[in-house]
């Protein structure tokens, strides 16, 4: 009986690794070999070019530089944002947490549209201090610049560490914090020697998921950096697509997983295990009191107006102003199906389309990423391995990716890729590391002894998840659930490859429509990004009901 | 018997139909993804030949022959379209096709079809060319520029905004157009042209889109702070049809003038180790069909491969075709290609 | 040296303190006393600096606390959960005040040691506070709070967690403690034994108010409401108008005086073979008997049926025995519910 049971257990462990294997793992060793041994014997001429000149060294230098300034300037203003959220009461927080995951499901270029509009030379902030300071120049001059980059990459990721770090923060109690101030602690020592230690897991769990993407940056880099600046990523797809030199490329990815692995590693080792048993409680947010405290919440929605909503709003309204005035033929346009085109649904129609694929890699990576977290979280070298491998699909190049998909998985039964299956399976293998992320904390934090309690009280194994860790990892689950919906409504890199009507989503009207001339068309992309936008507006507020709901129930 | 059936339903599901839907008469269309054609013509193929036809989009043009290469030993499809000249030489190094010469080709301007051994079937062209905003130039009192030594004259200072070879497809072709008139020795290289394009604030993007809508300037929009950009000889006809106003007439328009355009020619092939061959050879008669090339401008903003194919209205009134574009070698593209974005990038990025 | 005058405070709607006044001497320890949610523990948070909004005046040596924030105060305040910082190790909790009062690192090690010494801790300074067990833990919170030296020493429930017969033993080790570092104390508990023990004076409180505020001795022996006396333990407490009393004490004095009810002190009920003549004489009959060590806990039914509980020292009694009983007149005391 005991025996059957360890069995099962394992047998549950082995899903998401299976699903690792099979749609990570193997497609990228089958790439690298092609890459490396192109005839049969091990070709290491990619290598000997990456050593032979300092370029590639530059580049992974600047990579790496810019993505810690990336990370540094996004924990220090989501870390006392999301301080504010844990500790006080603000009306709409639940919503406004969500929207900032926003910035997430919008397309680079239609990012990159939004900041034009906003900082660019012509942009409104420059008409603004133009007008306001009667200045013949426009003062802000950020376009092509690494602040571009840095302000972008912080505008995309704010959400994620904002997100993970208030869900970890709101189950940490203040007592550790009160004792703190009656022995002496200034608000400066509480922050320094209390705050930050208390809540390090989360702060590291959101500084490399963070830091992942800005080393990986693809877009951002392109479109908004300018072609000054250049990561490994953007050499890896230059090399593997346009020299089609895929030697270089492989050497080049293999540098940037292992890389990424080093770090990953260095984190786990890093995350001391915290007891945070003695901390935990939760903690009430109340109201906020004295002037400092409504300072405080003032000015983090003010920040989170400035950094997410500006461009946003400056995206919108570009979209229904046409010529200084009102117009929304565009919007009108949108349900109809324009042109008798193969493929070209009318767009409303793509809304269907994303919404079921998102729902899919949803349900898909909750379920493994519950089960991979609880993976991780067990004692024993195969789980401290478990960590940085989840995370590794992140930290891989999407075109070395698509390129094993296409020699891997190319027989029955696994014959995928021409299958609509490849787009969800694609979303979940990128959103699984969400969902780790921002589970792991959490299931960190919970005392052994509750799940004892409830196992004295006589409840199995199965009644133990739904009644005590399922209603205590609410909180990660949304956030790992929202987080999961938004990765699959913004990708299209996987819908692209896979030409049915269903494979039509969202993002992928908006890259079609931009790939015409005519005014018509572009504000028809507006359009199309202002409902993808709304569409996942609504998608949060349905998960958040979910979760009040669920808890409810269990 | 009925718990079979569903298991086989729920097999077909997971594992992905695909596979399993091996049906005799079917071709598997390989395609990059600003692919496009109307529903109705496709059908009508479809109907008339027997096959159904599936596409199979695989990112850009570059993506998808990269693609069709690594896969060369399982096809993913029976036919590709839209390898050009730029990318033409790699797949031919590759023999990823199996000849095929199509009656159709009579009809076909000769000076598209790349070799004698017809592995490649020429299916439509574009060039690419300088776009310039009209109302900026009249407005401004200002020539055309007609040729490309013309762009590096002080009027012209801070006007233009071109892509990046290595990340664009117009981009590259823009430099390829300089290399053509320039070459890549004696005392003036196309490298030393670029350094006072340069010198002359040219300003590079990576992407046509970015280009186009974000720093490319037409009356009427409020984007961008340059009135010329590279974009492509179909692009003003396409901004009419595709405008609020068409009947308000051109608000771009390309400059055709000699040795200034490179001129993209898209193929079709039947990979080799096609499932359906037949059928691939009756797809590739379909391209070539007046049904088919008579839509290509609507739907792909380039112009019919076959000589006898009447324009549409708008591209007939606003369309220029160049007479004389740059050319390139396809096999000197391949061949050198990344030596030269190599240079242009040391000589644009310092 | 602390006088809180009319402090009155409220989480929301639900009223917490009502214009408490107390007051704590130089080096006086003092109890709040009262069942959870009576309001002791928000007093003490006050106190501390932690709840800033209230109404009323806290004034320490005449100078009004409420401006200071908390961790200018120099009190030192012990959580009822220890609130131990759990990434630091047990000699880096007990140093943390004492870093921040800036004392050189040398000068800390030597006081860590020397408090780790007082509270029974030695040996154990680099471990980590979680792998303590729960009398451990409370002698480093209180070693942590005991550190800086603070002016005034708030305990919160310390030892609340720990079991019966450690805490009579620690009650009194703390009160040694305290009384040794001459430091003034407010000490909450919901246990009265463990607040006899420990205070000079105790404050009773239910509901946000202060009922009774005495030493324990007169706190004992005089309660004056129905409130106190029962959460003293005390239940022969009976309502003025019921006719049994009246039947058995006629209109004393005290009863005169009660404006609620009477209580009948154990300590005054005896046998009745004490033949003082002061004593009221009533025949009764043993309802049960529970040895409790040194004492006998004995409730009788009286010929009124009236039901009296006391203490009786060893002396075999079973169910059912006859027994004559006297009560003291000096131990039948008005309890005067309208002064609240």
């Amino acid at each position: 009986m005991m025996r059957r049971v360890r069995e099962l257990w394992i047998g549950i462990y082995l899903i998401p690794l299976a699903f690792l294997s099979l749609f990570y793992v193997y497609p990228l060793l089958s790439i690298l070999d092609v890459s490396l041994r192109p005839t049969g014997a091990l070709d290491l001429s990619g290598f000997a070019r990456l050593l032979s000149t300092d370029y590639y060294l530059g580049t992974l230098l600047f990579t790496v530089y810019q993505a810690v300034l990336s990370t540094a300037f996004t924990l220090l203003l989501a870390t006392p944002c999301a301080f504010v959220f844990a500790r006080y009461r603000i009306p709409g927080k639940s919503l406004l947490l969500s929207l900032a995951t926003l910035p997430f499901v919008l397309p680079t270029v239609v990012v990159a549209l939004a900041f034009a509009s906003l900082l660019g030379k012509n942009g409104l902030l420059n008409d603004l201090t133009r007008t306001l300071f009667s200045l013949d120049y426009s003062p802000i001059q950020l376009e092509r610049t690494l602040a571009m980059i840095i302000i972008v990459h912080v505008f995309y990721n704010f959400a994620v560490a904002l997100r993970i770090m208030t869900s970890y923060w709101s189950s940490v109690g203040i007592a550790a914090e009160e004792a703190a101030r009656c022995l002496g602690a200034d608000e400066w020592a509480l922050w320094r020697e209390i705050r930050l230690p208390l809540i390090r897991p989360a702060l590291l769990s959101a500084g490399a998921l963070v830091f992942i993407f800005s080393f990986t940056s693809f877009g951002v880099i392109l479109i908004l950096g300018g072609i000054r600046f250049a990561t490994l990523e953007v050499q890896i797809y230059y090399q593997a697509v346009n020299m089609f030199n895929l030697p270089l490329a492989a050497a080049l990815s293999l540098v940037q997983i292992l890389s990424m692995l080093a770090m990953l590693m260095f984190y786990t080792s890093t995350q001391k295990k915290l007891h945070l048993a003695l901390a935990s409680g939760k903690t009430i947010a109340r109201q906020a009191r004295s002037g400092l405290e409504r300072l405080g919440v003032g000015s983090c929605v003010a920040l989170i107006s400035a950094l997410l909503f500006a461009p946003l709003f400056a995206l919108v309204s570009r979209s229904v102003l046409l010529a200084g005035r009102l117009d929304f033929s565009n919007y009108g346009s949108l349900a109809e199906k324009s042109r008798g085109s193969l493929l070209f649904i009318a767009p409303l129609d793509a809304v269907f389309n994303s919404l079921r694929f998102a729902l899919i890699a949803l349900i898909a990576a909750l379920v493994l990423g519950l089960i991979a977290s609880y993976l991780i979280q067990r004692p024993g070298r195969l789980s401290r391995l478990a960590d940085p491998l989840f995370m590794l699909p992140l930290a891989t190049s999407a075109v070395t990716l698509g390129f094993g998909f296409i020699i891997a998985l190319d027989e029955p039964p696994l014959n995928l890729r021409a299958s609509w299956l490849i787009i969800p399976i694609s979303h979940t293998l990128v959103a699984l590391p969400f969902v780790v992320r921002s589970v792991l904390p959490s299931l960190r934090a919970i005392p052994p002894s509750l799940r004892e309690a409830a196992r004295v009280l006589g409840a199995k194994p199965m009644d133990m998840l739904l009644t005590i860790d399922l209603p205590l990892l609410g909180r990660g689950i949304v956030v790992g659930a929202t987080f999961a919906f938004t990765v699959s409504m913004g990708e299209f890199g996987a819908s692209l490859f896979v030409a049915q009507r269903e494979s039509v989503t969202i993002p992928v009207v908006i890259y079609r429509l931009l790939g015409d001339p005519g005014m018509a068309s572009y504000r028809q992309a507006l359009a199309m990004s202002v409902v993808l936008m709304i569409v996942c507006a609504g998608g949060f507020i349905i998960i958040e009901r979910m979760r009040v709901a669920g808890v409810g129930e269990f | 018997m009925f718990v079979r059936q569903i298991a086989a339903v729920l097999v077909l599901t997971v594992v992905g139909a695909v596979a399993f839907a091996q049906e005799a008469e079917r071709v598997v269309v390989l395609t990059h993804d600003s692919f496009a054609m109307t529903e109705e013509v496709l059908a009508a193929f479809e109907k008339h030949a027997g096959v159904t036809v599936e596409i199979l989009r695989s990112g850009d043009a570059g993506q998808m022959v990269n693609q069709a290469i690594l896969s060369k030993n399982n096809p993913l499809g029976d036919v590709l379209y839209g390898v050009d000249n730029t990318f033409l030489s790699r797949a031919l190094a590759a023999e990823i096709f199996t000849p095929y010469e199509s009656p159709e080709l009579q009809y076909v301007n000769v000076d598209f079809i790349p070799d004698d051994t017809y592995r490649v079937t020429p299916v439509d062209f574009g060039d690419v060319c300088l776009n310039y905003d009209i109302a900026y130039f009249e407005g401004n009192d200002l020539n055309l520029p007609s040729s490309l030594s013309d762009l590096l004259r002080p009027e012209y200072r801070g006007l233009l905004v071109a892509e990046n070879p290595a990340t664009s497809s117009p981009g590259l072709a823009f430099l390829l157009a300089t290399i053509a008139e320039y070459g890549v020795e004696g005392e003036f290289t196309y490298l030393d042209y670029w350094q006072e394009l340069y010198d002359n604030d040219i300003l590079v993007v990576d992407g046509w889109t970015d280009a186009y809508y974000g720093e490319f300037k037409v009356t009427g929009r409020d984007t961008g702070s340059r009135p010329m950009v590279v974009s492509y000889a179909s692009s003003p006809p396409a901004e009419v049809l595709y405008s609020e106003n068409p009947d308000a007439g051109a608000i771009t328009g390309a400059i055709v003038d000699d040795n200034m355009c490179f001129r993209q020619i898209e193929y079709v092939g039947i990979l080799a180790g096609a499932a359906n061959e037949g059928a691939a050879r009756q797809f590739v008669d379909f391209m070539l069909s007046p049904a088919f090339q008579e839509e290509l401008p609507l739907n792909m903003f380039v112009f019919p491969a076959r000589e006898d194919i009447m324009l549409p209205e708008v591209f007939a009134e606003y369309a220029l075709i160049p007479e004389n574009p740059a050319h390139v070698d396809p096999a000197e593209i391949e061949a050198n290609r990344e030596e030269w974005i190599q240079a242009w990038m040391e000589v644009m990025l310092r | 040296m602390l006088r809180a005058r009319d402090v009155s405070h409220a989480y929301g709607d639900i009223v917490s303190l009502r214009e408490v006044s107390l007051d704590l001497d130089e080096g006086e320890i003092l109890c709040l006393l009262g069942p959870s949610g009576c309001g002791k523990t928000t007093l003490l948070r006050i106190i501390a600096g932690l709840e800033t909004e209230y109404k009323g005046v806290i004034a320490l040596e005449g100078e009004d606390i409420k401006p200071i924030p908390a961790h200018k105060r120099g009190f030192g305040l012990m959580f009822q959960d220890f609130a131990l910082f759990p990434h630091l190790s047990v000699a880096e909790n007990i140093a943390y005040g004492l870093k921040r009062l800036g004392m050189k690192r040398e000068a800390i090690g030597e006081e860590v040691r020397s408090l780790m010494r007082r509270v029974g801790l030695a040996d154990l300074d680099e471990r980590d506070v979680a792998s303590l067990s729960g009398g451990q833990q409370q002698r480093v919170a209180l070693a942590r709070s005991l550190a800086p030296n603070p002016r005034l020493l708030m305990l919160d429930e310390p030892l609340g967690s720990l079991d019966a017969q450690l805490r009579d033993a620690l009650a009194l080790e703390l009160r040694r403690i305290v009384k040794s570092a001459g430091l003034s104390a407010i000490y909450v508990t919901h246990d009265h034994r463990e607040a006899y023990a420990v205070a000079d004076r105790i404050a009773v409180m239910n509901t946000g108010r202060v009922y009774q505020h005495d030493a324990p001795r007169d706190l004992y022996r005089r309660p004056r409401c129905e409130f106190v006396a029962r959460f003293l333990g005390m239940t022969n407490v009976f309502p003025k108008s019921d006719s049994r009393i009246l039947d058995l004490l006629g209109r004393t004095e005290a009863w005169r005086r009660s404006t609620g009810s009477i209580l009948i002190h154990p300590a005054g009920i005896e046998l009745s073979d004490d033949m003082d003549s002061s004593a009221l004489r009533i025949e009764s009959v043993v309802e049960s008997a529970v040895f409790r060590g040194g004492f006998t806990e004995v409730t009788v039914l009286t010929e009124s049926e009236l039901r009296l509980s006391f203490a009786l020292a060893d002396l075999p009694v079973s169910v059912g025995d006859k027994m004559g009983i006297s009560v003291r007149r000096d131990s039948i005391i008005p309890l005067n519910d309208s002064l609240v």
